[in-house]
Parts: C-alpha cells; sequence; structure tokens
C-alpha cells in the first residue's frame, strides 16, 4: 500500500469513506490488505449494516437492547452474516414453491416460521417485483401469504398470552387485529408502538411543566391533545361501526383516524400510560370510558393520603376519575355516570363494578364482537356489490373467527360452547381462503378440543390436507386416456386462466379447472337445477374464482369469456394463488398449475 | 463598516501563498470561521492554513465559492439512523474529476479544514470508486499492494464465502 494515495488518509477518513459502502462492497475492500480491513471490522459497519439492512426482527435478537449497548459489545458482523443466511434460504424455498404445487404448503410454513426474520425480504417480493417479471403474481401472491402467516402468528400469540393471564399490554391485544388486515407497509404492533411513544413525547414536550402536573391534569391534557389532533372520536356519526373503526392501527396511523369509542379509549389509555397515568378501560354497559385511578397513597390532585396503620381496615378504595375521549376532552362526573346506571335499571349492587376498570379479555372480546357486527352490516349493505376496500371483509371475519377461537380458557364453560360454535366457520373459511395455516388448527385449536370429539375431526382434515400437500397433482390432460384421440365434444371448450363474466349472474371470475361434465354431487346437481339447463349437466363443468373471492362450479354456457379488457385490480390479486401473469396478447392468464392441467 | 458579505479575509497557504477571499466564502470552513471569531478583525490578520497547499486550498475556495449560500448543516444528522446515500449533484461530480493525488489531498483539506460537506463528496467519490469491484480492481484502481500473507488471504475468502453470490 506503499504508493497508494489511500494511504496518505488517517484511520478515521478511511471509516467515512466506508461509511458509504454496501455490505459487499465493505466485504471487498476489507479484502484488499490489512490497513482496510481493520477499518472494516470496525463494529460500527456491522451495526449500521444490520440497522439499514432489515427493519423488522424477531424479538430473540433483542435489537433493541443490542442497539442501546456499546456496539463493541455485540457480534454485529456476524449478526449480519445470520440474517443474510436466513434471506438467502428463505428465497430458496421460495422459488421451488413458486414451481410446484405439491409441498406449497409445507414450503409456505418453512418460510413463515423464520418469522420477522423474512417480512424484509417478503415484503421487498411483494412491493419490488418488477410488472414485467414473468411470475409476478404468483411472486406478489405468496409473499403476501406468507406475511399474513407471520402477521397472524403474532397475533394468536398475543391472545394466547391473554388467555393464559400473562402480561400484555391492551395496543397489542387490540392491535393483534389489525395484523390479520394489514395491507400496507404501515400498522405493525411495532409501528404502532412507535406511533404512541411519538405522541406520548409530544404531549410531554407541550408543556415544560408537564412533569409537575398532578395527575389529574396530566390525564385532561392528554384527551385536550388527541381530540385537537383528531386521533381519538368519530366525526361522522353515519358510520358509526364503518369496520376501520374496529381497528387501532388504523384508527391510529391512517386518515382520518375515526374509531369506536372503545379504540378511542384504547389510544388514550395508550398514551396516558406512557406519561405515567394509571388509565384503563371501564365495564361501562353500551359505551367504554377511561378510568384513572390514583397511587394508592395519593390523590388525583397531588394530595397524599395518610396510610391507615390498622392492617385489619380493608384499604381504601383508590380515587377514580373518568374520561370519554371519544365524545369530548372533559372530565366526565361520576355521579353523571351513576345516574345514568341508574336510569338503565342497573341494580345498586352493580354500580361500583361498571365504574371500575375492565379486563383486557372483555375488551378484545368486545373487539371481536364490534368486528362481527360491522362486517355483517358491511355484507348486507354491499350484497351484491364487490367490496375491495380496506380493511378486507373476508380477513376482519377471520381476526374475529379467531379471536373467539383463542380467546378465554376452557375452565369456562362459556368459552368451550363459543368455541364449538365458531368452529364450523374457522374450518371453512381456512379451507376457502387461508389452506397456509393448517398447523395453526392442529397446534393451537386442536388443542382445545383434547377429548373432545371434534379433535378428530380437526386431526382428520389437518391429515387430509397434509397429504394433499405432500401428493403430487394427478394431471389432467385434454386427451381421454383409454380413448387416446381428443373428442371434440367433451373437451372444455375454455381454458384453464379464462377471465369470463358470468353469463347470468354477471360477476366476474377466472376458470381454475375444469370437468368434462358436471361432477358435483347429486344432491348439488338438484340443487341448482343443472339437468334444466339447455346442455345439461354432460357439458363441461369449470372451478372459477370470483371477484368476491368465492369459489364456484359454474356450467360452460354461462361462461362469456373476456379477451380485450385486463381483468379488474381484485381479480389480479387473487390470480396469483394459480397463475404466473395476465397476457394481454392472448387475453388469458398464464398457468402456474401446468403440474395439474399440462395442457392449458 | 462594511457588510459582512462584502468583507474580506487573507489567508496563507501552506507553501506562503497569500489567498483573499470573501468572508462569506471562507466561512464554509468552520476552522476558518471559528479563527474569525476568534481574532475578531477580519480583514486585517492573515490567516494561516497550515496543511493546505496553494493548488489545494484553490480548488477548496472554489467549492466554497460555489457553495457559499448552501444552508448551514443541522447537527443532529444522525450517522445511524438514516442510510446513506451515494448520488453525488452534478456540479459536484464535475468538480471531482480529478487525479486521485488531488482527490485525497481534498478530503484531507475538507477534514482539516472542517467543512463537512465536502468531506462527504469526497468520501462518496471514494466509495463510487469502489463500488462492485473484486478486491483486485479495487488495488488496482488504487495502487494498494497486497500485504496478506497467504493463510490470512484463506482465511477471510472463509470469513466471507457467505456474501458471495451463487
Amino acid at each position: 500500500m506503499d504508493h497508494s494515495t489511500l494511504r496518505t488518509l488517517p484511520h478515521e477518513l478511511l471509516e467515512a469513506i466506508v461509511i458509504y459502502l454496501s455490505p459487499k462492497d465493505t466485504i471487498a475492500f476489507g479484502a484488499t490488505c490489512k490497513a482496510a480491513n481493520t477499518v472494516t471490522y470496525e463494529p460500527l459497519v456491522w451495526r449500521r449494516h444490520c440497522v439499514e439492512g432489515w427493519k423488522y426482527w424477531n424479538t430473540n435478537h433483542e435489537l433493541k437492547e443490542k442497539l442501546e449497548r456499546p456496539p463493541a459489545q455485540t457480534k454485529w458482523k456476524q449478526l449480519f452474516e445470520q440474517r443474510h443466511r436466513t434471506d438467502k434460504q428463505a428465497l430458496d424455498v421460495f422459488e421451488e414453491l413458486l414451481l410446484t404445487q405439491q409441498y406449497r404448503i409445507k414450503r409456505l410454513e418453512e418460510i413463515a416460521e423464520l418469522g420477522y426474520d423474512v417480512k424484509d425480504l417478503m415484503l421487498k417480493l411483494r412491493e419490488e417485483t418488477p410488472d414485467d417479471a414473468g411470475d409476478v403474481l404468483a411472486r406478489r401472491y405468496h409473499a403476501n401469504v406468507v406475511i399474513g402467516r407471520i402477521h397472524r402468528v403474532t397475533a394468536l400469540e398475543k391472545w394466547s398470552r391473554l388467555a393464559r393471564g400473562q402480561m400484555v399490554r391492551l395496543e397489542e391485544v387490540l392491535g393483534a387485529y389489525d395484523l390479520f388486515v394489514l395491507a400496507g407497509n404501515n400498522g405493525d404492533l411495532g409501528d404502532i408502538d412507535r406511533e404512541l411513544d411519538r405522541l406520548a413525547s409530544l404531549i410531554r414536550a407541550s408543556d415544560p411543566d408537564f412533569n409537575t402536573f398532578t395527575i389529574r391534569k396530566k390525564a385532561l391534557r392528554v384527551a385536550e391533545y388527541l381530540r385537537s389532533e383528531n386521533l381519538v372520536g368519530n366525526p361522522n356519526p353515519d358510520n358509526f361501526h364503518a369496520l376501520p373503526n374496529n381497528f387501532i392501527g388504523i384508527a391510529l396511523l391512517q386518515p382520518p383516524h375515526s374509531s369506536l369509542p372503545l379504540q378511542s379509549v384504547a389510544i388514550y389509555c395508550a398514551v396516558a400510560r406512557r406519561l405515567g397515568i394509571n388509565a384503563k378501560p371501564s365495564n361501562y354497559p353500551g359505551h367504554v370510558h377511561a378510568v384513572i385511578e390514583a397511587p394508592r397513597n395519593e390523590t388525583l390532585d397531588g394530595a397524599s393520603i395518610a396510610i391507615t396503620s390498622d392492617r385489619n381496615a380493608s384499604p381504601e378504595p383508590l380515587e377514580m376519575m373518568h374520561m370519554d375521549p371519544w365524545r369530548s376532552a372533559n372530565e366526565v362526573s361520576s355521579s353523571q355516570l351513576t345516574l345514568r346506571l341508574m336510569q338503565m335499571g342497573a341494580p345498586q349492587g352493580q354500580l361500583s363494578f361498571h365504574l371500575r376498570p375492565t379486563t383486557y379479555l372483555e375488551m378484545a372480546l368486545r373487539t371481536g364482537r364490534n368486528i362481527m357486527n360491522s362486517v355483517q352490516e358491511s355484507r348486507d349493505a354491499r350484497r351484491g356489490v364487490t367490496h375491495h376496500g380496506h380493511p378486507e371483509l373476508e380477513s376482519a371475519w377471520y381476526s374475529m373467527l379467531w379471536s373467539m377461537m383463542v380467546l378465554g380458557t376452557n375452565s369456562d364453560p362459556n368459552t368451550l360452547h363459543r368455541r364449538r360454535q365458531c368452529l364450523p366457520y374457522l374450518i371453512e373459511h381456512h379451507q376457502a381462503h387461508f389452506p397456509e395455516d393448517v398447523g395453526l388448527l392442529e397446534n393451537i385449536v386442536a388443542p382445545m378440543f383434547t377429548d373432545e370429539r371434534e379433535h378428530r375431526i380437526l386431526m382428520h382434515l389437518v391429515t387430509t390436507t397434509r397429504r394433499e400437500d405432500e401428493n403430487k397433482k394427478t394431471a389432467r390432460t385434454r386427451h381421454k386416456t383409454s380413448a387416446g384421440s381428443l373428442l371434440p365434444n367433451d373437451c372444455p371448450g375454455f381454458k384453464i386462466g379464462t377471465h369470463f363474466r358470468h353469463k347470468r349472474f354477471g360477476y366476474y371470475g377466472i376458470i381454475v379447472g375444469w370437468d368434462f361434465a358436471c361432477a358435483a354431487e347429486q344432491r348439488w346437481i338438484q340443487q341448482m337445477r343443472v339437468d334444466e339447463l339447455p346442455r345439461g349437466r354432460d357439458q363441461p363443468f369449470y372451478n372459477v374464482v370470483a371477484d368476491d373471492k368465492s369459489i364456484r362450479y359454474v356450467a360452460e354456457e354461462n361462461i362469456d369469456s373476456i379477451t380485450d379488457d385486463v381483468p379488474s385490480l381484485g381479480l389480479m390479486a387473487l390470480a396469483g394463488r394459480y397463475f404466473k401473469r395476465w397476457d394481454a396478447a392472448i387475453g388469458r392468464f398464464v398457468s402456474n398449475i401446468k403440474d395439474e392441467y399440462p395442457d392449458d | 463598516m462594511s457588510t459582512e458579505a462584502e468583507q474580506t479575509v487573507k489567508l496563507v497557504s501552506s507553501d506562503n501563498v497569500e489567498i483573499v477571499t470573501e468572508r462569506k466564502i471562507a466561512e464554509r470552513s468552520m476552522l476558518i470561521k471559528n479563527m474569525i471569531e476568534d481574532l475578531g478583525a477580519p480583514g486585517e490578520e492573515p490567516i494561516p492554513i497550515m496543511n493546505v497547499s496553494e493548488a489545494v486550498l484553490r480548488k477548496v475556495l472554489e467549492w466554497c465559492t460555489h457553495h457559499k449560500n448552501d444552508p448551514a448543516p443541522t447537527q443532529d444528522d444522525d450517522a445511524d439512523s438514516r442510510k446513506k446515500t451515494t448520488d453525488i449533484e452534478d456540479w459536484d461530480q464535475k468538480f471531482m474529476q480529478v487525479d486521485q493525488e488531488m482527490l485525497f489531498e481534498i478530503i484531507l483539506a475538507a477534514n482539516y479544514m472542517d467543512i463537512k460537506a465536502l468531506l462527504d463528496v469526497g468520501c462518496k467519490t471514494v466509495a463510487n470508486m469502489i463500488k462492485g469491484k473484486s478486491p483486485e480492481e479495487i488495488r488496482k484502481t488504487f495502487n494498494i499492494q497486497n500485504d496478506f500473507t497467504p493463510e490470512e488471504e484463506d482465511q477471510i475468502r472463509r470469513e466471507n464465502e457467505w456474501a458471495e453470490d451463487r
């Protein structure tokens, strides 16, 4: 290096250059000579590559703690290497799963097991796969499937902790519902936490004397701030039950920030607790308030209370105040709340119960029930109209089903009853929309029914699904195997990937399978009056995905194929499960299920 | 008393050449800015720039002239949280089209004279020269002598196998 001009630079300036190198260039530079090698081994170099390389980290890395420690205490280069290997491993499996339907669920599970360590990679595949990539739809679709599965596992962990009585925060319990419907990049539990932290520090900074405020004054200040920023409440009373209002992350992060009282109170409590205020949601019937409790030896206005020395005397109840951040920034007087309770006919003995804080479990179940109502309302309102809004209805419904399943314990007879009621719907939804969740049914749901009839049914379902996944798909050739030659009348006229409009019902869909003749059960044939169709039951029938996400079975005579119009965005998103891309030149999707339909 | 914008200062290079320039231009250098504030009477006392030769000093002042109206850098330019970009604006790119010796002289001068923005441009320029190259290509570019023993080289290769494209 003696003649090198680079040699004229001192160590710290070489460091300043290395700051601008990518991981790969850092390694190449470090391999040139000893001086360069020393510079590239500085812990800060690889700490930076780690932080810039990945936004999401599995909790077992304890990234936050590592970032707070002196950089030399962490083997950052090894950590980078580990994450790099995980990405490579996940990408390999991902490429394989795109190629064949066989083992697809197993491979999706294998990637999703890697958890948040692969979320960045999956987001990249989903967001950055170019439009002209040969398998763009399949790539985006399956990356999204993995992300969804990682989110759901996290949500179910939070709810399971709650059900077991372990520590979990209100914003996590409610944010778990968001994890089921997350569509964009923002709104994960970490994003919710960061936003709540940000709001808390803004409120603290809004008044230099904030720390000297009494608890009552702080509680009022928090409500005042959140109201002035329109982060709580709902300015539009007409859409009280609108689906987005049920999700704390959406309320917090997405304009217009409207929410149900429960979510408003949860946001209020989460911010207040970060500022040292013991705020919790209340037990009040029909509406949720925030209850703020004073510390044991203090009033809300900061006066100290002498602690009684008589050990036998029952402790004085804590002083409480109520807030209704959904409606106003003012305190709600307890006498007013009590009066209203009596008007509602609440018995005297129940009054204090309704004014006290309630459990997070109760809030979570209440949210589940609210989501059920909102989805149903939304379905009724949009009957016949395809819904492509956010949050997506089926995912929201699925979040409700899972919460009803996971929350609670079997020692409570109501829970077992609720789980029984819920199970068929959960199975149906899993099979129709989330087949990749079979492992969750096996590991989370089946143990809930140990020694019950449902356990056997579930395990049978799991085994069947797994066997189907492991088996190679039977090839459905267009030639009849026995005759060898193709008969014109039993050859389906449309190919896999055809975009069509249903002649009678008008919905749009894509062909994803066919039979030479109607292969449905006798009962279905009768129910659907197949024999009354002009071409009857002996015409080809098609499995189709409709734009409302349902899977249907359609007679050939009802298929009106469309080749000149690009399918809707909704269909494009669904198509990735079966197809590589839309081919505008032939007006058809390019099949990714050649293993099943080799001739199409 | 003339306004600050019109004031001039006298700089002296390491090879004893006097250069007169606008105070505003010279004050892109925090070193000079602090010295002027300490001296209290700009324009009269020549300011020695001990480690920088005339040729380099003129080049640095050329950069300062072009950037004299840039906003002052903010204090919390956190190296940690923001992703580093190696983008360089067009004028700076042209400015940096000099031989390697001059390039490193500019970097050293920017560091000594405490002109952060110029130092950044210099470092980015070098980083861009490294970008995408193999170790051997980098050695060639900067005339670096490989001072590893074969054993050390072997060890480095093994340590970094994971990063290689398959």
